[in-house]
């Protein structure tokens, strides 16, 4: 909500919080962008480390997870068009459990390469015995800092939304749907950035 | 509760059954990239996984973020973002490949070798770059012609603070 | 009497959840002003080291960390917020005609970012420091060093996102709230630098931020993304570091290019020469900024083939400030022109901006940075733009839009005085380093041959005259706050919608929304007879 009534926005059509989420969104390609040209330095330097690694995230619940969160995307997407406040609401809280049920999966990967010692660090082994190849360690290091990166952003996505979906359900004025679209640019950004993440964590050098 | 009038419900209705529609298509293409990541494609495991990846992506911004209702200067931006991005990765990966296994020529010599290259003999130093020494077993700096090397924090460090 | 923003709530309540754009100005200028000084400490301590050639003051290791805290505190904490924290915050609006930024709340989301940053650096500070040089440069702050690494990058990368929602703020109030009539093409100069400078803050910042992670995530769990050992690469570090800091001093300097090409034009009494061209050329510097940060790493080991690359591009960025020089210059022929404190800032920072923009060029070409590299002529380098150019700036716009801040007018003879002592000590602190880095005199040591003291001795006495040009400004400044003449709306006859409004402003800027005609905003300052006093 700007203050700047009577010098409401006069000049371009777009509305400010919208304009102002699609640049925040264009400072956050860059954030996760960089991350990725680090990731493909890794990648291309060490492209076997990489792929031995890779074989030792959980494709199961990394493919489940998408799903998760494309779902998500799509219960917010409706929310944004539905026209009865109450639906809305509860369109927006099926968005919060997905991404509940998101951030309890990756819990229970992280929970797995912690028992399996693929954290990064003087205990990381990969695999039993053999010692892992240059570029493994590096791997994890990536996908720890990307998916711990990506889960906070997910976390504070499910705040917002859930505050929306409360005040959505009184017809508050502040999350009618106009701030209803704006969190939702923001959600659907969350989710592109992990539409990226999955090939790249989980979908190096699967073939036997 | 008031019923919205007809048109907006049958608008919604539209509206919910293209987004429907592209949800299963999402679905679809994530089955496609699992599936085609177990098949022995080589270079182009990573055309598909990628490939695949940018449509899902596509598909979200311009359906599910509404890409075309953006204001053109809210589209600037992200063509932006874009730009700066890949000027980062195109420049760091023209430098990071156009590095030659032997130093630069007022590299200070006493480095530690090239990786993965072995110790090339610069035609300018040959002498110092062959009495580089040996990286040590356990991957710790070799100590060079300025003294011996610097305690990594690896090692059990001194009560330390970060 | 009508209600200033000043005026409008008196409790320390209203200052710190106020939306006022105005007030959260004010609330950055006194933390910026306290860095400042914070960093200046550190400054006095390294020119007390350096006038003696042994080092007697302090050791190496507490030495690196005083210049650490230096070059910490005063990019992130008080350059880079400086001018578009504070004046930008300040005028954008008034500038435009609107009654507030585009999103208030954001705005002061921002300030606290920066104080919570700012005190993460403080306290990082307080136990003890860090002594990797504000470069951070690994493997030495990811594997060896055994200062507050961590706490101080938590801090920076805090205030990155300060950075980052005032830039992102200043976009989207400029895209969507110019009052009517208000096209691009007649937009303040001053409004032009701060867009450049925020598309800079929204496009680089986040590299850094990303970078500050990678640093901390290798330093804690020692993952390896810059160690040879475990397949990583140092380099990676200094290609992202300086993909942002680089277009960092374009941040610091882009805003006191604006808050020059606003001050020239009113006390030459002149039309700014080449409008469009100045706008141009500050776009260009921003996106040209992108494309040269190499050259900060000719000789870490860089590819030859990338090092031509970043040399030429360094060269071809010199040409929009160039012209920017140029039209400056070609602003204050057949000027009227009047010495006024402010216009003697904007004066020094031409000069000043020149000579460090010149010798910027010397650090281009790829031989001479070779031997020039991490010696006192970098360190010289820098500091002409960035204490010469973008600080004169910041004080210049200081005393500018004085009186339209407060309502006062400063003395204008102290004002004088301060602002010649600051450019003399300035160049008897900087210029001798010129010299020092010619002749060999490493970077970032704190002891040196017996040979380079008596231009150490002359750079160490220059700071004493310059830090007495900073601190007179505080005290007069202050005193006018009280007992200053009563400014009137338009107390320098300038244009801009700024001073069609009251001094101190209301709370909503305009007592009437402004409607621009083109004749308001020809950038050619009114004749005295239109002057309102």
């Amino acid at each position: 909500m700007n203050t700047a009534l009577p010098n409401a926005p006069t000049s371009g059509s777009q509305h400010p919080d919208s304009m102002g989420m699609w640049v925040f969104i264009a400072s956050e390609l860059l954030f996760f962008g960089a991350l990725g040209v680090a990731y493909a330095y890794g990648r291309v330097l060490w492209p076997d480390g990489f792929a031995a690694a890779s074989r030792h995230t959980d494709v199961v619940l990394g493919t489940l997870n998408t799903a998760l969160l494309l779902t998500s995307s799509l219960c917010v997407a409706l929310a944004a068009e539905a026209p009865w406040p109450r639906l809305a609401s509860r369109l927006l809280a099926c968005t919060v459990l997905l991404g509940l049920a998101f951030l309890v999966v990756k819990g229970i990967e992280y929970r797995h390469e912690w028992q399996e010692g693929l954290i990064p660090g003087p205990a990381f082994r990969l695999g039993d015995g053999e010692a892992a190849p240059q570029g493994a360690q590096l791997f994890f290091a990536f996908y720890f800092v990307a998916t711990g990166l990506h889960a906070l952003h997910v976390v504070g996505g499910m705040g917002w939304l859930g505050v929306l979906a409360w005040g959505r359900a009184r017809g508050h004025a502040r999350a009618g749907s106009g701030p209803l679209a704006v969190a939702g640019l923001y959600w659907h950004f969350v989710d592109v950035v992990w539409i990226l993440l999955y090939p790249s964590l989980y979908l190096v050098g699967r073939h036997p | 509760m008031t019923q919205p009038p007809d048109p907006a419900r049958r608008q919604f209705e539209r509206a919910a059954r293209r987004l429907l529609g592209v949800w299963l298509a999402l679905l679809l293409l994530l089955t496609a990239s699992l599936g085609s990541a177990y098949l022995r494609l080589g270079v182009f495991n990573t055309v598909a996984s990628y490939g695949i990846a940018l449509v899902k992506m596509a598909l979200v911004v311009l359906v599910f973020m509404r890409w075309r209702d953006a204001d053109a200067w809210s589209r600037a931006a992200g063509f932006a973002a874009a730009c700066a991005l890949a000027l980062l990765a195109g420049l760091t990966w023209f430098e990071a490949r156009t590095r030659g296994p032997a130093p630069v020529p007022w590299q200070v010599p006493g480095q530690l070798p090239a990786l993965g290259a072995g110790v090339h003999a610069s035609a300018i130093d040959a002498s110092a770059v062959a009495s580089a020494p040996e990286a040590r077993p356990d991957g710790a700096p070799p100590d060079g012609q300025f003294g011996p090397a610097p305690v990594s924090r690896r090692a059990p460090a001194p009560p330390g603070n970060s | 009497m009508t209600t200033s923003y000043l005026t409008d709530g008196l409790t320390l309540r209203s200052w710190l959840t106020t939306h006022d754009h105005k007030r959260i100005a004010i609330l950055y200028a006194i933390a910026i002003t306290f860095f400042f000084f914070v960093g200046g400490a550190a400054a006095t301590l390294i020119r007390l080291q350096l006038a003696s050639p042994d080092g007697a003051l302090m050791g190496p290791d507490s030495y690196n960390k005083v210049f650490t805290a230096h070059g910490v505190v005063m990019v992130w904490l008080f350059l880079i917020p400086s001018i578009p924290s504070v004046m930008g915050n300040f005028m954008l609006p008034l500038m435009i005609g609107a009654r507030d930024l585009a999103l208030p709340r954001i705005n002061l989301l921002s300030w606290y970012l920066y104080l919570f940053g700012g005190a993460f650096t403080l306290v990082a500070l307080f136990f003890g420091g860090v002594d990797t040089g504000w470069t951070f440069y690994t493997p030495y702050a990811t594997m060896f060093s055994n200062g507050y690494v961590v706490l101080t990058l938590v801090g920076v990368f805090v205030t990155g996102f300060s950075s980052i929602a005032t830039g992102l703020n200043f976009i989207v109030t400029v895209h969507t709230m110019r009052a009517p009539g208000m096209g691009w093409f007649r937009l303040p100069l001053f409004v032009w630098a701060i867009y450049a400078t925020s598309l800079i803050l929204v496009l680089a910042t986040p590299v850094l931020a990303i970078t500050t992670v990678l640093v901390v995530a290798e330093r804690l769990f020692q993952v390896g993304v810059f160690d040879p050992a475990h397949g990583g690469d140092p380099l990676l570090f200094q290609h992202l570091f300086w993909f942002y800091s680089h277009p960092a001093v374009y941040i610091m300097v882009l805003p006191a290019m604006g808050v020059v090409s606003e001050i020239i034009p009113c006390f030459a009494r002149r039309r700014i020469f080449g409008y469009r061209l100045m706008a141009y050329a500050m776009l260009a510097i921003a996106g040209f900024g992108f494309l040269v940060w190499g050259h900060h790493m000719f000789v870490s080991g860089q590819s030859v083939a990338a090092s031509l690359v970043f040399s030429l591009l360094s060269f071809m960025v010199a040409v929009p400030s160039a012209i920017k020089v140029f039209n400056w210059t070609a602003t204050l022929y057949k000027g009227s022109i009047r010495f006024d404190a402010p216009m003697l800032y904007a004066l020094g920072f031409v000069g000043l901006f020149t000579i460090g923009g010149l010798t910027g060029l010397f650090l281009a070409s790829l031989p001479l940075d070779v031997h020039l590299t991490d010696t006192y002529f970098v360190v010289a380098h820098f500091h002409y733009i960035m204490v010469g150019g973008a600080v004169m700036a910041y004080f210049g716009a200081l005393h500018f839009w004085w009186p339209k801040v407060t309502g006062r007018m400063y003395h204008e003879l102290w004002a004088r005085i301060a602002a010649v002592l600051a450019f003399v000590g300035f160049n008897l602190t900087f210029f001798p380093q010129y010299l020092l880095g010619v002749m060999g005199m490493p970077r970032r040591y704190h002891a040196y041959p017996p040979e380079f003291q008596i231009l150490n001795l002359m750079s160490s006495a220059g700071a004493g005259v310059l830090a007495l040009g900073y601190l007179l400004p505080l005290f007069y400044l202050a005193w006018s706050l009280r007992l200053g003449d009563r400014a009137g709306a338009n107390p320098w006859g300038a244009r801009g919608l700024e001073w069609q409004t009251a001094s101190p402003p209301p709370s909503d800027n305009f007592v009437h929304p402004p409607e621009v005609a083109a004749e308001a905003c020809d950038h050619a300052p009114p004749s005295p007879a239109e002057v309102a006093r």
